[in-house]
């Protein structure tokens, strides 16, 4: 049994793309899938941290 | 052009000077003396000179001089200048049509007397703390021409560390004034977020986005963004102002910001805090989580940006410039809501840390200016790229919105006492201030520099070998 491919594969790619109708060069993946797991590790860690319901979005900024 | 803003403009003003001459004198430095720095893209010579004929025409005629009245200054290359396309360092846009108007900013800067006269380099969009432009070259550190200049504001920071402008424009999402000005050895300011008009300026991350300017002394800091602010009393150069805190409460963050740091940095921030009678350290709560949400809002908005271009034009861009922003638009908006969620919380935080302490003082970049040969930064025993990773300690502030201004330590402190070789190379200090609360970092910087715990010489470029 061979070990599951991390996140994000070429196809992962192609398919993410697809619903930006977005036509992905074979040659720019590697780059692509590069910064894909870069930007996947810290999404992980926002997202482990725990958040009450009422904060919300902080789009924008009164000084 | 060797003289300070304060300086110039008093000289102007005075009549002692022509701003004709001025701005003649540092055209003909530009074109000369920017050989193998590459800080400057465009030379504005003949608007400039016009500009500079304007100017003395109206103070022939009586007129009040402007703050900053004669003095020349460049912009990094995503400010909007009449006629000029914004290029944003990037060929992607050489096709778009110019600019109708100057930036809101560039206008406020020339109302008060100063003159554009150059648009500088950059790294492409300003995605990077490098300034590795692959259409425009290399800006070099002109302490040291093969190392990096740092960035994405290289051009303004390596344009006024040799001499060449008194003051220039940058701009800062993540640290592009910070990093650059602190491996150039200049000053630089990140306003509070929302502070300052971002019109006719190219964007990148808009929910982090600032511009600020770049100088050679804390005065000059002040007096530049004095003009740029519109709304404070011009100030006695030199003097402190009323929002001047007497005894402010210090404090040095300390954790993630006090790890990984050069120890010449270390000494340095000892010895200022030494100066300053506090050996507070305050733990800003999970920084390593603000800088993963600050990557993934920049990469998001940064990729939602240019998603309609990378769709027919990808190969205009830099490889690398591309790929990040690629990845960026295909992140799941989740994680976006949820960096924004996270900031909110972020931000209570540091406010927090505001009722009792008036003034932050972090490391600007863990130590000098890497090799461009060997781009690398050695974090928590890993090596790094220096690209994405400059900005380690810029980044997570960027988040919060607060002003951050940056200094340079005294080239003492980075005198070496065995064989290392990047002695003397500058290194750079945040103060980090409450939102709105700027003054209080300008008036400690003017009083620190004025004691010798900040501030160095303008580098010798070219280098004499």
């Amino acid at each position: 049994m061979t070990a599951p491919q991390p996140f994000p594969t070429h196809e992962d790619v192609q398919g993410l793309a697809r619903q930006l109708n977005l036509d992905v060069a074979p040659e720019h993946l590697p780059g692509i899938i590069e910064n894909m797991r870069i930007l996947k590790q810290y999404s992980d860690l926002v997202y482990a941290f725990p958040l009450s319901d009422h904060c919300v979005p902080a789009f924008g900024y009164v000084p | 052009m060797r003289l300070g803003v304060q300086a110039l403009a008093e000289s102007v003003a005075s009549g002692r000077a022509r701003a004709d001459d001025i701005i003649r004198a540092t055209v003909d430095d530009l074109t000369q003396r920017d050989q193998g720095l590459n800080a400057v893209t465009r030379v504005l010579e003949t608007r400039a000179l016009d500009a500079a004929a304007a100017e003395d025409a109206r103070l022939d005629e009586g007129c009040t001089p402007g703050l900053l009245a004669g003095v020349p200054f460049g912009v990094k290359d995503l400010f909007d200048l009449e006629g000029l396309v914004t290029t944003a360092g990037s060929m992607a846009l050489v096709d778009t049509a110019p600019a109708m108007q100057d930036a809101a900013i560039v206008t406020r800067l020339i109302q008060a007397g100063a003159i554009p006269v150059a648009t500088l380099n950059m790294d492409e969009f300003a995605y990077g703390f490098v300034t590795e432009n692959a259409h425009y070259g290399r800006t070099a550190n002109p302490h040291a021409p093969d190392r990096l200049a740092g960035g994405s504001s290289g051009g303004s920071a390596a344009s006024v560390a040799a001499g060449l402008l008194p003051f220039s424009l940058g701009s800062d999402t993540n640290g592009s004034i910070r990093v650059p000005a602190s491996l150039c050895g200049v000053w630089g300011l990140r306003p509070t977020y929302g502070r300052l008009p971002l019109d006719g300026v190219y964007p990148f991350s808009t929910s982090l986005d600032t511009i600020g300017p770049f100088t050679r002394s804390a005065v000059d800091l002040r007096l530049v963004f004095t003009a740029m602010d519109a709304t404070q009393q011009p100030p006695d150069p030199g003097a402190n102002s009323g929002a001047e805190i007497d005894r402010p409460r210090v404090a040095r963050l300390g954790g993630w910001f006090a790890k990984n740091l050069d120890l010449h940095l270390e000494v340095g921030i000892r010895r200022l805090m030494d100066r300053l009678g506090s050996q507070d350290v305050v733990d800003l709560p999970e920084v390593a989580r603000a800088r993963a949400a600050a990557f993934l809002i920049t990469a998001a908005e940064g990729g939602n940006l240019h998603l309609p271009r990378l769709r027919t034009h990808s190969h205009a861009y830099d490889p690398a410039t591309r790929d990040r922003l690629l990845a960026g638009a295909l992140l799941p908006s989740g994680a976006v809501l949820q960096a924004h969620r996270f900031r909110a919380w972020f931000r209570e935080k540091i406010h927090d840390i505001f009722k009792t302490y008036d003034i932050l003082i972090a490391p600007a970049t863990p130590g000098p200016a890497p090799l461009q040969a060997n781009p690398i930064l050695t974090i928590d025993n890993q090596q790094v790229p220096a690209r994405a990773n400059l900005g380690l300690f810029t980044q997570p502030l960027s988040l919060a919105g607060v002003p951050v201004l940056s200094a340079p330590l005294p080239s003492s402190c980075a005198d070496d006492s065995g064989n290392d070789d990047t002695a003397g190379m500058p290194l750079g200090v945040q103060l980090i201030a409450a939102p709105g609360q700027e003054e209080h970092l300008l008036s400690l910087a003017i009083t620190l520099e004025k004691e010798g715990f900040l501030g160095r010489a303008a580098a010798q470029w070219p280098v004499k070998s």
